[in-house]
């Protein structure tokens, strides 16, 4: 026993010395370490400071805000080798009374780049030296210092030096990025302006690399003008004494507990005054920008027509034009006129309702609604409804005898107001082209201007029929009424039925075998009460079979109330697929493995047809395999911040995303409607 | 919502804080010694503000030193009227009673005009003092003329004494001559005020 015991530490031995021992020091514990296993010559390796402070204690970042010092490491190294500056990690806020510092808590890993020279001799271990001094303070404040050492192999062949290496890549893969963002800044009433051009999504702030610049316990507003980020920053001592010409820093973004670190380094420019606004008033200055957002939520609302989601309500719409044949002008104006209504007001409805949500910090995107089973029930109990209407079990109205000229306008009104509300319904979950940028500048736009952005959109949606309004004459052209009207109607009614297909499968993955048993139950009893419905007005209107009848529906839906989101079937089923996981996009980055993201949601029907006709084809299969690229699934059928945040990331708020990362570049953005030359373009030529 | 509003007028002032060139704010708050101490009994005269607390390791630096003393000393003796404020609130670290304060004045040898208890920290939000020490030089026309750290080498090192420039040392001396202030705002270093 003993002696596998020294086998055993002989074993390790030698891996240890890519961590020097820890020095424990008044509240913090302190070490060296080094990614590899041995410095190579030429090379450079990365050594870290790897501390442990004690709970509630912290220490600075390289702008210590109102108090504080910033880490300093005097190091002595072997001859030619040369430590570089010290990376920090992302300085987090940390108020003291009126104050602010900026630190770090918990365990923070401070980065040094160590140039190891190319004459360096092999076969040797060196000895890398370091005199620390820090500051830490919990309330008060105790300096502290510590002498700590690392022994380091010189050699031609090194290895990640296991879980170290995994740590010091961690850190430097969040170093913060130079996104290379156009920045500026300018002065206005004593405040300054700064402006990020193209800045990415989320809860900014902006820490200065210089103390003195900008006042580090002042609120720091923000809002979205164009495509720039505006902040309005307090100038502090430095800055009004001297005013300077550049400010440079890291923005930091976090969502759900997950922080981006972005440089910048804004030039002062009095054009950035332009941008600036109180930030309610962004909607009054009709920047270009901001037009060609609206221009672009028009145009993707029409071409939403045209969305394999939308299939089954131009259908519907469809259906309600025939009946239009013969109609006179006044009526085909009214019918569009509703519809339009109808569109109008449940886009202000759902995107008030979005906003207000995400006001209480929900972490929702547009289409949030179909992540419920529940609601997702009740759409294929109603879409049942309406195909059982179309099919002639019974109608929408008070009785089929009743029918005067009068009541059948009415019904139509009514009838275009309803399939509106349920054409945004149906359409929400789909991000057609065009669409992804203007909804998701809604999303972080003042209320006002994210509503006006909405409703852009709901115009587009409804601009083909509208224009039936403008030209009645079109629906002259239909053929004279007749019994062609109900058979048109009653084939319609399959594509109802096969958006109840639809439904069902994806209530099956968000709510499992038991939420089909419940949907079915639901609509096997409302197709009941639909038919005492009919009963009631064949019998010219019997009262108690009505009343049963809408006794029955709501009896029919109530079961679906008691639907739960289960957690997500197994999403990456098929061997060649993984579930989304930032870590381990992270590791691949860092590998230089190339990495597909498909954020997909069952409920999302665009996403489905790209899946079907694009991604699992064997030709794409093969295609990922050649060029060895991860296929990674991110499922938002049910809700999941962490996804939600990333797709918030790229500006955009909703499914289908497809994202290309190849190592540390941008990714890739690819269109929305997939096809299989553009998906093999990005695969076999990266950048 | 009322706590950011308070942050805000919290914030106001210390956007307000003067810089060099512009007219000290006045104050008047009461000495360890008993009684009312402001700006304008001062008229005429250099008067040097130092922001301190006795269990900052950036204060002792200085006090263990004899440094702070020294110029402390210096002062008195051209006439320079030396006041150490304490902002810390009562029940934060760095709070002390007047007896506490003159009996701390005494065992270290220090040697102010006079010592202020700005226990709600009032003077120090308009001042903008950020750190102990921080200091701030009041020319003999009430206008501020120097702002920030005391030296140039931000440390609790003792050591580090004797190759720093201190800033006051430099002001007061530029001052006296009649000169421009050549560092007239610098960032000071040292623990946060406890207000």
């Amino acid at each position: 026993m003993l002696r596998f015991l020294l086998a055993f530490m002989l074993l390790v031995a030698p891996a240890a010395a890519q961590s020097g021992a820890w020095v424990t020091t008044g509240h913090a514990e302190s070490r060296l370490i080094a990614e590899k296993t041995a410095a190579v010559p030429g090379e450079t390796l990365w050594v870290a400071l790897d501390q442990k402070l004690e709970e509630g204690w912290h220490v600075y970042w390289r702008n210590p805000g109102d108090s504080g010092l910033p880490l300093e490491l005097s190091w002595t190294l072997p001859a030619g080798f040369e430590a570089g500056d010290i990376g920090y990690p992302l300085p987090h806020r940390l108020p003291l009374g009126p104050l602010m510092n900026f630190g770090h808590e918990g365990r923070p890993l401070f980065l040094v780049p160590i140039t190891v020279p190319a004459d360096a001799v092999t076969g040797r271990t060196l000895r890398f030296e370091v005199f620390a001094e820090w500051l830490i303070c919990l309330d008060v404040c105790i300096p502290e210092s510590a002498d700590l050492s690392l022994a380091i192999a010189v050699s031609d062949q090194a290895e990640d030096a296991g879980a170290l290496a995994a740590m010091i890549r961690e850190a430097r893969s969040a170093l913060p990025r130079d996104l290379d963002l156009n920045a500026r800044f300018a002065d206005r009433d004593g405040e300054i302006v700064l402006a990020l051009e193209d800045a990415p999504a989320g809860d900014a702030y902006l820490f200065p690399n210089e103390s003195g610049l900008i006042e580090p316990a002042a609120p720091q507003p923000s809002y979205r003008s164009g495509d720039a980020l505006v902040f309005n920053l307090v100038p502090a001592l430095n800055y009004r004494a001297t005013p300077p010409d550049i400010i440079k820093g890291v923005m930091v973004l976090s969502m759900e507990g997950q922080e981006v670190g972005v440089t910048f380094e804004a030039q002062r420019s009095d054009d950035v005054l332009a941008l600036a606004n109180a930030p309610s008033a962004v909607t009054d200055e009709s920047g270009s920008n901001l037009l060609l957002i609206f221009a672009f939520a028009l145009l993707g609302g029409v071409v939403l027509n045209a969305m394999p989601c939308v299939f089954p309500i131009v259908f519907l719409k469809a259906a309600g034009i025939t009946q239009l044949a013969g109609a006179d002008r006044a009526a085909v104006q009214k019918d569009a006129y509703a519809y339009t209504a109808g569109v109008l007001i449940t886009f202000a409805a759902m995107a008030t309702l979005l906003l207000v949500l995400r006001g209480f910090g929900a972490e929702l995107g547009w289409g949030f609604h179909l992540q419920s089973p529940i609601a997702v029930g009740l759409f294929a109990v109603i879409v049942f409804l309406i195909g059982l209407n179309l099919a002639g079990l019974f109608e929408i109205g008070t009785s089929v005898q009743g029918t005067g000229q009068g009541l059948t306008q009415k019904k139509g009104v009514a009838g275009s107001f309803f399939t509106g509300l349920l054409a945004v319904l149906v359409a929400a979950p789909c991000i057609g082209p065009f669409l992804g940028l203007p909804i998701g500048f809604a999303l972080s736009a003042p209320p006002l201007a994210a509503i006006a952005v909405f409703l852009a959109l709901g115009l587009g949606l409804a601009l083909p029929y509208l224009l039936l309004a403008a030209a009645p004459q079109v629906a002259q052209l239909l053929p004279k009424p007749g019994a062609w009207m109900v058979r048109v109607k009653q084939l319609f009614s399959f594509a109802m039925f096969g958006t109840v297909v639809w439904l069902t499968w994806v209530v099956s993955l968000q709510a499992g075998p038991q939420g089909v048993l419940v949907l079915g139950i639901s609509l096997v009893a409302a197709s009941m009460a639909a038919w005492l419905y009919g009963l009631a007005q064949e019998k010219g209107g019997h009262g108690p079979l009505r009343a049963t009848a809408v006794i029955g529906v709501v009896a029919a839906v109530a079961p679906l109330l008691t639907l739960s989101a289960q957690p997500a079937a197994a999403v990456a089923a098929s061997s060649e697929k993984v579930a989304y996981d930032e870590a381990l996009l992270a590791e691949y980055r860092s590998a230089g493995t190339p990495v597909f993201i498909d954020f997909t949601a069952a409920w999302c029907v665009t996403c489905q047809y790209n899946k079907r006709v694009v991604l699992d084809t064997e030709p794409i299969k093969e295609l990922f395999q050649k060029t060895g690229t991860v296929f990674m699934v991110a499922d938002l059928t049910n809700p999941d911040p962490i996804i939600t945040a990333a797709i918030e990331r790229q500006g955009r708020s909703g499914v289908p995303l497809y994202l290309y990362y190849n190592g540390d570049a941008d990714p890739e953005i690819l269109p929305q409607i997939l096809t299989t030359e553009r998906v093999a373009q990005t695969l076999e030529h990266p950048g | 919502m009322i706590t950011a509003a308070l942050s805000s007028l919290v914030l106001l002032s210390a956007a307000s804080a003067p810089i060099p060139g512009e007219a000290a704010p006045v104050f008047t708050e009461m000495s360890a010694a008993g009684t009312e101490v402001s700006l304008s009994d001062f008229a005429g005269k250099t008067v040097v503000l130092e922001w301190t607390n006795h269990d900052c390791p950036f204060v002792q630096k200085h006090y263990n030193a004899n440094n702070m003393q020294s110029l402390q000393r210096r002062a008195a003796a051209e006439d320079i009227v030396w006041i150490s404020v304490i902002s810390s609130a009562p029940g934060k670290q760095g709070h002390v009673s007047p007896t506490k304060a003159i009996e701390l004045t005494q065992s270290r040898g220090a040697e102010p005009a006079y010592v202020l208890l700005d226990e709600d920290g009032s003077m120090g939000r308009a001042y903008g003092a950020k750190t102990t020490p921080h200091m701030y030089i009041i020319d003999d026309e009430s206008v501020l003329r120097y702002a920030g750290a005391i030296d140039t080498i931000p440390s609790a090192d003792p050591a580090d004494l004797p190759n720093a420039q201190n800033y006051v040392t430099a002001a007061l001396g530029a001052m006296a001559d009649g000169d421009e202030v050549v560092t007239a705002l610098s960032a000071p270093y040292g623990c946060s005020v406890k207000y």
